[in-house]
Order: C-alpha cells, then sequence, then structure tokens
C-alpha cells in the first residue's frame, strides 16, 4: 500500500509532516470543537497555535496524537492518514511523535532517569543504548546530575525539561507541546522555549500550543490562530 | 551475554573469518530481539513483585484470601485421601468371602481346591474350613449339649473362607470374584457381605463429590478476587497506563505486569495455602494418633503429599493469572487518554 495518500483534490508531498482538509470535530452533546480546519505544517517547521481557551488548541493536538478522532475531514501526519490506523497500529504511531504537557505527566514513582527512559523500553530499546540515549537527552535539557532524582524532589522548570528530554529521546520526527509553559515563570518559559528552538534546529518538526502571546511575538515562527474552532483569516497552507 | 559472544566468535576451529563473522551477526540480531523480549518480560516480572511489596496491607489480604480459599479444599482433598487409605487397609483386612461347598465333596478334593484357589491373582489368601471344624466352631459358639448325637449327622457343608487382595477389594471386583467363584463345580454358594462396604464407598464418593464442588466454588473465588484487586490497582494506576498508552505503549506492554502480579499473588497464595493445610494436619494428628491408639489401631495422619502441594500451586498460579487477564482484558481498554 502506498504511503502516500490523496487529499481532497490533491496531491500531499512527503515534505508536508501535518496536513488537515476540512478537518471537524464534534463532541457528543453537539460541542463543534473544530470546523472545517485545513492547513499544512512542512517537515522541519516550527510552528505556535494560539488562541483563547476553549477556541480548540488542545483538541487539535489531541487529533494530531490520534487521542480523538475527527469527525469529519481528513488529518494526515508523517504520510500516514490516521482515519485509517487500526487500533492495533495506534502504539507504534504513536512512538512517532514526542509529546509535552502543561502538567508533565511524569510518573511519580520512578526516578528522572527511568521517566525518561519508559520511551525507549516500550521500543524494545536494549539496556545499553538505553543509557547512552537518556544520558544524552539529559544533557541536552541540562539535568545530567539530577538522574536519579524523582520528580517530585525538581521544581517546576526542571520537570518540564523532564518531560522534554522523555519526549525527545527516542528521536521523533514531530513535537507536540500542549502549553508547555503553562505553569512556568516567564524567565523559565524562555528557557523552555530556546530547548525548543534548539530541536527545530536540529530538524525536527514542533508544534506548540500556547496561550502565552507574549513570549511568542518576539520569536521568527509561524502562528495558527484558532478563535472558536477555525483558524483566523489570513493564515492556512503553509506553501 | 557477553561471554556466550565471546565464545562463538573465538571458537578454535571456526572455518573462514568473514562468513563467520556475519553468522555471528546474524545471531545476534536474532538473538539480541529475543533477549529484549525476555528483559522485558523479565523487568515486568520482578517489576510487578515490587509493586506488590510496596502495597504490603494490601497484597496480604488479597494473598491471605487465595491462601484460605485454596487450603478448604486442600485439606479436606487430604483428610480425604488419609480416610481412603486408611478404609482401603479395612477393605484388605475385612472383606472376606464365605465359599460353601457341595456337601458330597471330600475335604481332600476341598484341599485340593484351596490350593487352586490360593495361586488365582486375585486371591490373597484361603482358609479352609472342613464340616467338622465347622461344627466345633459352632458347638464351641452355642456351648451346650453334643450337637452331633442331637442332629445324628453333620449338616454343615465344606467352607472356604477366601480373601481378596487389597488391589482387588473394590466392591465390583469382589462381585465378580464372587461370580467366578460361584461358576465351580464344587461350590454350592458363595456369600459376600458386601453391603457395609458399598454404602462406604457410596459416602466416599458422596463426600469427594461434595469437595471437588467446594473446590469449584472456591476456585471461582479466588478468581474474582485477584480480579477485584488487579481491578483496584488499575484504577489507582489510571494515570500511569494513560501515559504509558500516550508514550507508544502496546496493550501488550500495558498489560503484563498486572498479569505478572495476578500470578505473584497465586504463587504467594498457593505457598500460605500448603503452609495452612500443613498446619491443619499438624494440629489433628495428636488426637487422630490417641483416637487410633483407643482403636489399638496404628493409624496415622498422613501429611501433604508433594503432588497435593504442587497441584495446590499450580492452580494458584494458575487463578491468580486467569483472574487478573480477565479483569485486564476487561478494564484496560477503558483507560484511555482523554
Amino acid at each position: 500500500m502506498s504511503r502516500l495518500v490523496n487529499g481532497p483534490g490533491r496531491f500531499v508531498t512527503p515534505s508536508v509532516m501535518i496536513q488537515f482538509s476540512a478537518v471537524s470535530k464534534l463532541y457528543p452533546g453537539g460541542h463543534e470543537a473544530l470546523q472545517g480546519l485545513s492547513f499544512a505544517i512542512e517537515r522541519g517547521e516550527m510552528v505556535f497555535l494560539t488562541g483563547h481557551s476553549g477556541a480548540g488548541k488542545s483538541t487539535l493536538l489531541k487529533l494530531i496524537a490520534h487521542i480523538e478522532r475527527a469527525s469529519s475531514g481528513q488529518v494526515v501526519v508523517n504520510e500516514r492518514n490516521l482515519a485509517r490506523l487500526h487500533r492495533r497500529q495506534i502504539p507504534h504511531y504513536r512512538r512517532s511523535l514526542g509529546m509535552i504537557f502543561q502538567d508533565y505527566r511524569l510518573l511519580a514513582e520512578r526516578t528522572v532517569f527511568d521517566n525518561i527512559a519508559l520511551p525507549l523500553i516500550i521500543g524494545g530499546y536494549d539496556e545499553r543504548e538505553i543509557g547512552r540515549r537518556v544520558r544524552a537527552a539529559l544533557d541536552k535539557v541540562g539535568l545530567l546530575s539530577k538522574e536519579k532524582y524523582y520528580p517530585v524532589e525538581l521544581s517546576g522548570g526542571e520537570q518540564q525539561r523532564v518531560g522534554i528530554a522523555r519526549a525527545v529521546v527516542h528521536k521523533p520526527a514531530l513535537l507536540l507541546a500542549d502549553e508547555p509553559t503553562g505553569n512556568l515563570d516567564p524567565d523559565l518559559s524562555r528557557e523552555i522555549m530556546s530547548l525548543f528552538q534548539a530541536f527545530n534546529r536540529v530538524g525536527v518538526t514542533v508544534l506548540i500550543a500556547t496561550h502565552d502571546v507574549g513570549l511568542i511575538a518576539s520569536l521568527p515562527y509561524r502562528v495558527l490562530t484558532l478563535h472558536n474552532g477555525r483558524l483566523s483569516s489570513g493564515e492556512g497552507g503553509a506553501s | 551475554m557477553m561471554p556466550r559472544r565471546r565464545a562463538v566468535t573465538h571458537r578454535p576451529h571456526a572455518p573462514g573469518a568473514a562468513p563467520e563473522a556475519a553468522r555471528v551477526r546474524r545471531k545476534n540480531s536474532g538473538s539480541s530481539r529475543l533477549r529484549r523480549y525476555l528483559s522485558l518480560h523479565i523487568q515486568a516480572w520482578w517489576g510487578s513483585l515490587g509493586r506488590i511489596a510496596r502495597a504490603p496491607l494490601a497484597s496480604f489480604m488479597t494473598i491471605a484470601v487465595i491462601g484460605i480459599a485454596l487450603a478448604l479444599p486442600g485439606t479436606f482433598l487430604t483428610l480425604l485421601a488419609n480416610m481412603q487409605k486408611i478404609t482401603a487397609g479395612w477393605e484388605g483386612n475385612m472383606t472376606e468371602l464365605s465359599v460353601f461347598l457341595s456337601k458330597d465333596l471330600s475335604n481332600d478334593a476341598a484341599a485340593a481346591l484351596t490350593t487352586e484357589l490360593e495361586s488365582w491373582a486375585e486371591v490373597e489368601s484361603v482358609r479352609h474350613i472342613t464340616p467338622e471344624q465347622g461344627l466345633a466352631e459352632f458347638q464351641r459358639t452355642l456351648g451346650g449339649d453334643d450337637w452331633l448325637t442331637l442332629l445324628g449327622s453333620n449338616p454343615l457343608p465344606g467352607v472356604l473362607v477366601v480373601r481378596p487382595t487389597v488391589e482387588q477389594a473394590a466392591p465390583e471386583r469382589v462381585q465378580s470374584l464372587a461370580e467366578r467363584l460361584r461358576d465351580l463345580p464344587e461350590v454350592e454358594s458363595v456369600q459376600v457381605d458386601m453391603e457395609w462396604l458399598q454404602r462406604l464407598h457410596a459416602i466416599m464418593a458422596l463426600i469427594e463429590r461434595g469437595v471437588w464442588i467446594l473446590a469449584g466454588l472456591l476456585a471461582l473465588a479466588v478468581l474474582l478476587i485477584v480480579g477485584n484487586t488487579i481491578r483496584l490497582t488499575l484504577e489507582s494506576r489510571r494515570d500511569e497506563i494513560i501515559v504509558l498508552k500516550l508514550l507508544g505503549a502496546t496493550d501488550a506492554f500495558v498489560r503484563r505486569p498486572y498479569l505478572y502480579a495476578g500470578a505473584w499473588y497465586g504463587i504467594f497464595g498457593g505457598v500460605v495455602a500448603v503452609a495452612l493445610v500443613s498446619a491443619v494436619l499438624w494440629g489433628l494428628s495428636k488426637p487422630v494418633a490417641q483416637l487410633a491408639a483407643l482403636y489399638h489401631s496404628d493409624i496415622v495422619l498422613g501429611w501433604l503429599d508433594w503432588v497435593t502441594a504442587a497441584g495446590l500451586l499450580l492452580g494458584a498460579v494458575v487463578l491468580g493469572y486467569g483472574g487478573a487477564r480477565l479483569t485486564v482484558a476487561r478494564h484496560l481498554r477503558r483507560i484511555e487518554p482523554d
């Protein structure tokens, strides 16, 4: 089966990482979180997703992470049409992503090292490779000295850096971050952003949902603004 | 792992170096996949033990309930086995067939028949009671006058008292032995007092059936107990399960530690059950010995034999794993990221 997918009326080229074509999401109860959304994000791009709370940022990320399914339209990520993803294929698909959460979602009873190692253990890497990669990821986020700590012993900024290390340790092509700086002060937020920029510089596609408009105003990246489940005018395809 | 790899590459009479290296590479890629697979399982295996140890009270309660639930049928089955052993002894000692011979059979012919019957495989021993001995016995029992002058002639036939071997002492076997004896031309009739034996066997069969039904019910209880414990564990680890699923863990990966936890509960529960059964038997052994002494018997209460013990352990592990499997299959699907 070809991994290239025909969208409505056009051919998706492999240079596109995320392609939304007329995507709507209707929740049970009638709330329409996304309405006819179409846009594309190129491979290697770094894009911010903003909008007031309830505008549909989280829903959009959930569609990409295949936590939710689109009610209509087509979501293609990394040449995979998510509507055709079988339940058994979901784990393997998610391993191609790195996800970062506002509340970090670290496992409290595991050390920093073990938390970061999780994606590699899940992926079946061998022990030596795990040790090497986890330390490399810890080094990148500047926490090499804290591998034996437990999450509760770390500050919020440090916990989020552990979260980021866990998201990149298996070298995903796409990083998704949902309000990664939501619980952090401005200095820490800038620090976290510069981490994302560093990953983007080495070719990782990054999509960050944030309502912190002040933080991203000074940064030279494309911004998608959601308003009541639609993109604000003038923002659409990447090309 | 390292020494093994070295052993392969340094094999003394290795053929060409290059093909050998290729073979080693292939072998490693195959065996390393197996190794990773095994190490995932080993991690889940010990990891689940660690979690059980971290919640000692809840785990102890579950293990104790499993242990008690399995100790009940375990104890009954052991006692039943003891009873069967004892009554098998009775059957061997107490089952006798009285073979009444034709009146015109001479004592010599009867003695010859005795010898013949003694050679049968199913016969333990044969005692020949001549009419004269029978009359003497009769007289001794009833006492009084000379019965022979009273009766004129001895009315008693010769009797062979046949005792079957222990293996042949089961009621249906005894019955067929009686048939065979009855068919002999020298034999007038055969009497077996089988009724008590048949009743005893019927009672034993009833008890055994009852114990197995009880065992079945308690096994069901163990399934439910383990299932419930695992369900509570799953609920308390909801966040962790969601994170694992978000990170791309397969259902099998998420499931594994809980299935192994069920198996651990089973193992520990089985050990508790074996200990409890042994304790009960130990507690009963003294009164049983006293009772036996009063009956001048040397009956000793048998210990839990290793087959029963192994069966208890195995059953416990299967039930623990099975209970976990049933629950995990149903509940894990419901815990999804939202």
